[in-house]
């Protein structure tokens, strides 16, 4: 799977320019200029996509799209997150019951933690050390002990609970639940559920803005999203979206990110296959992105330049330059590209 | 605490009552995927605008293609080759037709893909007979003196087992409209290409 092609990184190269050149980094570089390793020195950022259908995660060089490699992991693996280390990469294995951690440097899956029944997406709290994981069968949230490797509470909300999200401070959980049709506030320090915002229709990801004012959650079947203010818990705004030719049934909105300077924020739009650009300010939609099919999720780069969507039905990824909100490039990865995460 | 407890209960209970459907969803739709009635050229096509009064029947070359290619057995690699030899014969007046085929392939597939979508209907609707026939058997069963009634027991089966393959039918018919859509789209995409 792997491509041999290393692509120059002005970084990498500042990084080993002060260095004296032992044996062991000499090599490394040779094997790097030759291609043959897939993440040395030199090499990018990777992006990491988890294929629902394929039982595996995909690797590829993020500037160039280039596939490195594919890891078979567990059963229907759907919601990813990097460790705070950004060592391991934790995997939602829905059909297994568990989460697979899968080592980056080495990509041996390590043994696995566990989930709850069936766990669909998770979040990480700001310490790195808990896992709060959507049990979509049974109405739960499992809070994982990643250190202890076990379950060390559960919390019960709504029917089929989905999106997972923990506000940046670590204070406050939000969950939503797909038949509810709510977003749950729970309190991070008693694991109390404090708060229930209605939404619309099967919400599916919650998503703060970095400075904790407010969380967006999208509504799939209402194909809009909610702009919920944190402190009071009330929606302040409902972004809707009207996509000339595009029937309403296809457009149904499922990931968001937000930049971090709260200035653009993305949504995925299903099988309308596009990626809604908006203001993050006003809320208003600026642009549509036409990308892959069935437009599922997204993940920024390190430094925001860049969007990755998976499109579930087209079974690629695409990559959007956020500077001129244009879709850049797809590439084919596995069956059903689900999640996705960009490794620095 | 307790208000937010109590309304969600409440909230849980609602969504419950009497199996109703999420608003815009088909109570008959079975299928996880959310129902998609139409695939619009907007939602694939990166060519220039296709106009709904497009002709493409009174070309043969078109008819034929679209004809040849979008029945659900064909292999995507199979059109994908027929559209390259479409576009190999049309090297004149390109762009009018590939307008025409593309106008021609999204305009047959909502029709094949409605009949579709009627056909996954009607099996959810024989699914929730087969699972009220299986209901009045249990109920049947636990009668005094019936859970021993060989007869019964066999009818009991006979619909366990219907439900059962029913079900599994249902999930792989729900995946064949993305399958289409996938094929349409690698199928628009090449002839969107010939345009450049």
């Amino acid at each position: 799977m792997h491509s041999g092609r290393t692509i120059p990184d002005p970084v990498g190269q500042q990084r080993s320019a002060g260095r004296r050149l032992t044996p062991n980094l000499l090599a490394v570089l040779v094997a790097t200029l030759l291609g043959l390793l897939p993440c040395g020195i030199g090499a990018t950022e990777t992006v990491l996509v988890s294929n629902e259908k394929g039982n595996s995660i995909s690797v590829l060089d993020a500037n160039s799209l280039t596939l490195l490699r594919s890891v078979a992991v567990g059963q229907r693996p759907r919601g990813i997150l990097l460790s705070k280390d950004r060592k391991y990469l934790y995997i939602c294995a829905s059909d297994d019951n568990r989460i697979d951690v899968l080592d980056l440097d080495s990509y041996q899956l390590q043994s696995p933690l566990p989930s709850g029944a069936d766990p669909e997406t998770f979040a990480l709290d700001p310490d790195g050390t808990h896992l709060y994981v959507s049990n979509e069968d049974n109405s739960l949230i499992s809070i994982i002990d990643i250190a202890q490797k076990r379950v060390i509470g559960e919390i019960p909300v709504g029917v089929e609970p989905e999106g997972m999200a923990v506000s940046p401070d670590g204070r406050w959980i939000v969950n939503t639940s797909e038949t509810t049709n709510m977003a749950h506030f729970i309190d991070s320090t008693t694991h109390k559920l404090v708060a229930n915002v209605l939404v619309d229709s099967r919400p599916r990801h919650a998503e703060w803005t970095e400075d904790g004012r407010q969380v967006w959650v999208s509504s799939e079947l209402g194909g809009t999203v909610s702009v919920i203010d944190a402190d009071s818990r009330q929606v302040i705004h409902k972004i809707e979206f009207t996509i000339p030719g595009v029937p309403r049934q296809a457009i149904q909105a499922v990931g968001i990110v937000i930049g971090k300077d709260r200035k653009l924020a993305f949504v995925a739009l299903g099988p309308s296959n596009r990626i809604a650009v908006i203001d993050a300010q006003s809320f208003a939609v600026m642009k549509y992105l036409l990308v892959g099919q069935r437009v599922w999720n997204l993940a920024f780069n390190h430094d925001e330049s860049r969007l990755y969507s998976t499109n579930g039905v087209s079974n690629d990824i695409s990559m959007i330059d956020v500077k001129s909100l244009a879709a850049v490039k797809s590439v084919p990865v596995g069956n059903q590209p689900w999640g996705v995460v960009v490794r620095p | 605490m307790r208000t937010a407890w109590s309304l969600l209960m409440l909230a849980i209970l609602l969504a419950h009552r009497g199996g109703a459907a999420a608003p815009g969803t088909d109570p008959d739709w079975p299928c996880a995927q959310p129902l998609v009635e139409t695939v619009s050229a907007a939602m694939l096509w990166r060519g220039p605008p296709l106009d709904a009064e497009i002709d493409w029947q009174s070309d043969p070359a078109a008819a034929t293609l679209v004809g040849a290619i979008l029945p659900r057995e064909v292999a995507t690699a199979d059109g994908l080759a027929a559209i390259a030899a479409y576009l190999g014969q049309h090297r004149q007046a390109r762009q009018a037709a590939i307008l025409r085929a593309a106008a021609g392939l999204l305009q047959e597939n909502n029709l094949a893909r409605a009949k579709l979508l009627a056909q996954i209907k009607n099996l959810a609707v024989r699914q929730r007979g087969l699972a009220d026939i299986v209901a009045a058997l249990n109920h049947e069963r636990a009668l005094p003196d019936r859970f021993d009634d060989a007869e019964l027991l066999e009818r009991w089966n006979f619909s366990r087992r219907s439900f059962y393959e029913m079900q599994q039918t249902l999930r792989y018919v729900c995946e064949i409209p993305a399958q289409l859509d996938r094929r349409l789209g690698q199928y628009l995409d090449a002839l969107a290409a010939g345009l450049r």
